[in-house]
This record gives structure tokens, sequence and C-alpha cells, in this order.
């Protein structure tokens, strides 16, 4: 075995002085087995390159920013009950109700019986005809108040707008660019558009040939058995 | 651009954004050295979340004799180990049967790449996955920390805890065997598309 295999890997690495790498390219021309053990770890090494990883996202989480909550889940659950029912004896001490505890749960009795029908007796009795023409004439005085308040106003006239050469130039330019702009982004698209349609029509096909292929491949499996069977067969005649 | 040591000196004065920037610098790295182990990227996956914890837990305690990467290299390998202890499975690749078109279109490295070579090149990477997998683990790592992390000889020496001539007779010892097991399996392939060729030439003359 030749002594200086020991260096083919730090010359293979490039862990050598230039001056030692020198010298070992001179001692590849008088010694083969070394020159191909170079040759050959360089080509494993280009084949080494073709073990590809997949990328994932990044896995690293803990100082990622906390998940935004809305306030009402910062709440716990029993303060959002205790609220709740704090709102309903507010509600229930405004309608005059009445609200009792007891070992039977909590108890609530209108009270609005007792008052209301006072309201209901109060003022004089109207029929639906007195109340429709009260409400006409309290619109009709609103509406002459109003025509009294408005002032006319005069209708805008067009006017013409009337550009120099220079900006008319310039605003052309800009339009044109938009709309060369605009064809350019839908010609992309389109562009894109085909180059998906080309590569489902391709995966298409292959996926077609794969299932063919599988038949193909059952198809010679029973062959194969129906095969044996005639062999068989045919022995057990003879 | 800040050193390692600079952003290790920061995150260890509580600057959770110094640590965060050595896991963006490291992570696809030592992603890469847990999935080529490991060869699932559940596990690498969490090997990753494992090894920059334990890094961050540590970091008191790192004093800076070796460069950080190394430091990290070495916390994953050992929970590589690990993992691998744990399951007492044998490093078995699971190569990929057959090419799935539908995968293919988005993996190719470049738009001009045919998808022909691009079959070729994942043919390569489960031919290497596999010859990988069938050498013994001391020769894999050297060969992987070497190719894949672009470590010296003495670095993988000490991250291995061994002499560096050891690290040098494994790297050699695996560099023979994947090249007798390349080749061998670069003809197997060739075969089996002679053979599928012929096939194929034959059943269209049949029809």
């Amino acid at each position: 075995m030749c002594e200086q295999r020991e260096l083919v890997l730090d010359y293979l690495y490039s862990e050598m002085p230039v001056s030692s790498r020198r010298e070992m390219e001179r001692h590849f021309q008088v010694c083969e087995d070394c020159h191909a053990d170079v040759r050959s770890f360089r080509r494993v090494r280009e084949d080494l390159l073709a073990w590809d990883v997949p990328q994932p996202a990044s896995v690293w989480t803990p100082f990622a920013p906390a998940p935004v909550v809305p306030w009402f889940r910062q709440v716990p659950a029993w303060a959002m009950a205790a609220a709740a029912g704090l709102m309903f004896m507010i509600g229930a001490a405004g309608a005059s109700a009445v609200v009792a505890f007891g070992d039977g749960g909590t108890a609530t009795e209108a009270a609005m019986a007792a008052t209301a029908p006072e309201v209901m007796t109060a003022g004089p009795a109207l029929d639906a005809e007195a109340i429709s023409s009260l409400i006409r004439q309290e619109v009709s005085s609103a509406a002459t108040d109003l025509e009294g308040r408005l002032t006319p106003v005069a209708t805008p006239v067009p006017v013409a707008l009337k550009l120099d050469a220079a900006t008319e130039r310039r605003l052309m330019g800009q339009a044109s660019q938009l709309i060369g702009a605009s064809e350019q982004s839908q010609m992309g698209k389109v562009g894109a558009l085909l180059y998906q349609v080309a590569l489902d029509a391709e995966r298409q096909r292959r996926d077609d040939g794969q299932r063919l292929g599988a038949l193909q491949a059952r198809l010679d499996e029973l062959q194969g058995y129906v095969n044996q069977i005639l062999v068989q067969q045919q022995t057990k005649v003879q | 651009m800040t050193s390692d040591e600079e952003l290790v000196a920061l995150a260890t004065a509580g600057d959770q954004d110094a640590f965060s920037q050595l896991v963006a610098r490291w992570e696809r790295p030592i992603y890469a050295l847990a999935y080529r182990t490991l060869r699932r990227e559940d596990q690498a996956r969490d090997v990753v979340q494992d090894a920059f914890l334990r890094a961050y837990r540590g970091l008191k305690g790192f004093k800076g004799e070796a460069k950080f990467s190394s430091w990290l290299y070495r916390i994953t390998l050992n929970l590589c180990r690990d993992g691998l202890r744990k399951e007492r499975r044998a490093p078995v690749v699971q190569v990929p049967e057959g090419t799935d078109p539908l995968d293919l279109a988005d993996q190719r490295a470049a738009p001009t790449e045919s998808v022909e070579d691009l079959v070729a090149r994942r043919e390569m990477s489960a031919a290497v996955q596999l010859a990988m997998a069938e050498l013994p683990q001391e020769q894999r790592m050297a060969i992987m920390l070497k190719e894949y992390h672009g470590l010296t000889f003495q670095e993988i020496a000490e991250m291995l805890d061994c002499p560096l001539s050891t690290v040098k007779t494994r790297l050699y010892q695996g560099l023979s065997v994947l090249r007798r097991r390349l080749e061998r399996q670069q003809a197997e392939t060739a075969r089996l598309r002679r053979a599928s060729f012929e096939r194929s030439v034959s059943s269209t003359i049949r029809n």
C-alpha cells in the first residue's frame, strides 16, 4: 500500500498547504492507485450531492408572538356569568319585576300590571281618523316651513377642460404605459394558465401511463398464474 | 454580519432576537444533519426543536471553547443517537417506490431541468440514501459531517471524541464502500432500464 495514501483525503478536501498539494499532484503522476482513489472519490462526492433534504418551514416557535385573543376570551367564564346575572337583575328592576331568591332558585314576577292600566286611561280616547288627520296637518306645516327656508341653488355649468400639448402628451403617455402594463399582466396570467394546463395534461398523461403500467403488470401476473395452472394440468395428464 | 459568538453573548444577556438570529442561521444545517441521520422528517423536526431548546437553556454554560456551530452539531448528534437508540431500529431507508409525477413538476431544481433529469436525480438520491444507510454509523457520521457540513477533520474528531487519524480512516473506508455500492447500484439501475426498454419495445412490436 502506498505511504502517501493517508494524504489522499487531505488533498481531496483541500486540507493541506498549497506546496503539499503540488507535491501530491506530482505523486499522482507516478502512483496510479492514489490517483484512482482521488478520481473515484470525487465521483462519489458528486453523487453524494444528489441526496437532497426537504426544506420545512421554521420549526423554532418559542419566541413567536402570542396569538391575539379577543378581550371577552380573556375574561374568566365565572366573571362573564356574574356579569350576565347582574345585567338581568338590573333589567328586571327596570321593569318593576320582583325577583326573589330562595332555596328553589330565583323566582321573577312581573309587576307591570299594576301601573299599566293607569297610563292607558290617562288621556282622551282617539280614533284612527283623528290621528291620521293630526299627522297630515303636522307634515303639511313642516313642509311649508322647510320650503320657506330653502334658497335656490345655481345649476353647475360644465367647464371644458383645456390642456396644453405637453400635458396632453404626458397624460397620453401615462395612459399608454398603463394600458401596456395591463396587457403585459394579462399576457403573463394567460401564459401562467397555459403553463398550468400543460402541466396538468402532462400529469394526466403520466398518471394514465402509470395506471396502464400497473394494469399490464397485473395482466402479466395473471398470465403467469394461467401458465402455472396449464403446466400443472399437463403434468397431471402425463 | 454579526458573528455567532457575538450573537451568543447577546442571547446570554437575554436578547431573544439574537438567539432567533442564531436559529435562522443554523436551523437548516441542523435539520439536514438530523434528517440525514434519522431519515424521518417528523423526527428530524423534533430533534431540531429540542436541540435549539437545549442550546438556549445551556447558553450560560457555553464557554466558547468550541465554535457555537460545533457545539450545536454535537447536541444534535447526541439527540439523534438517543432517538436511534430509543427506537432500536435498524437504519433502514424508506426509499420511495416509483416516482410520483405530481411531485415532479414542483421539485425541479430549475424550470429548465427536464423531467428525465429530475427522475435521474431522484434515483441517485435514493441510491445514495440506501448506500449511506448500509454503512456503519461511525463511517456514516464522518461522511455526513465532512460532506454535508464541511467540518474539518479536527472538528469532526472533537465532535465524535476520537483521534484525527480515526476520522480519516472512517472517512476513507466509508468512501471506498460507497464507491463500490454506488457503482453496483448504478449498474443495476442501468440494467433494469435496459430490460424495461426492451420489454416495452417487444410489447410494441407484438401489438
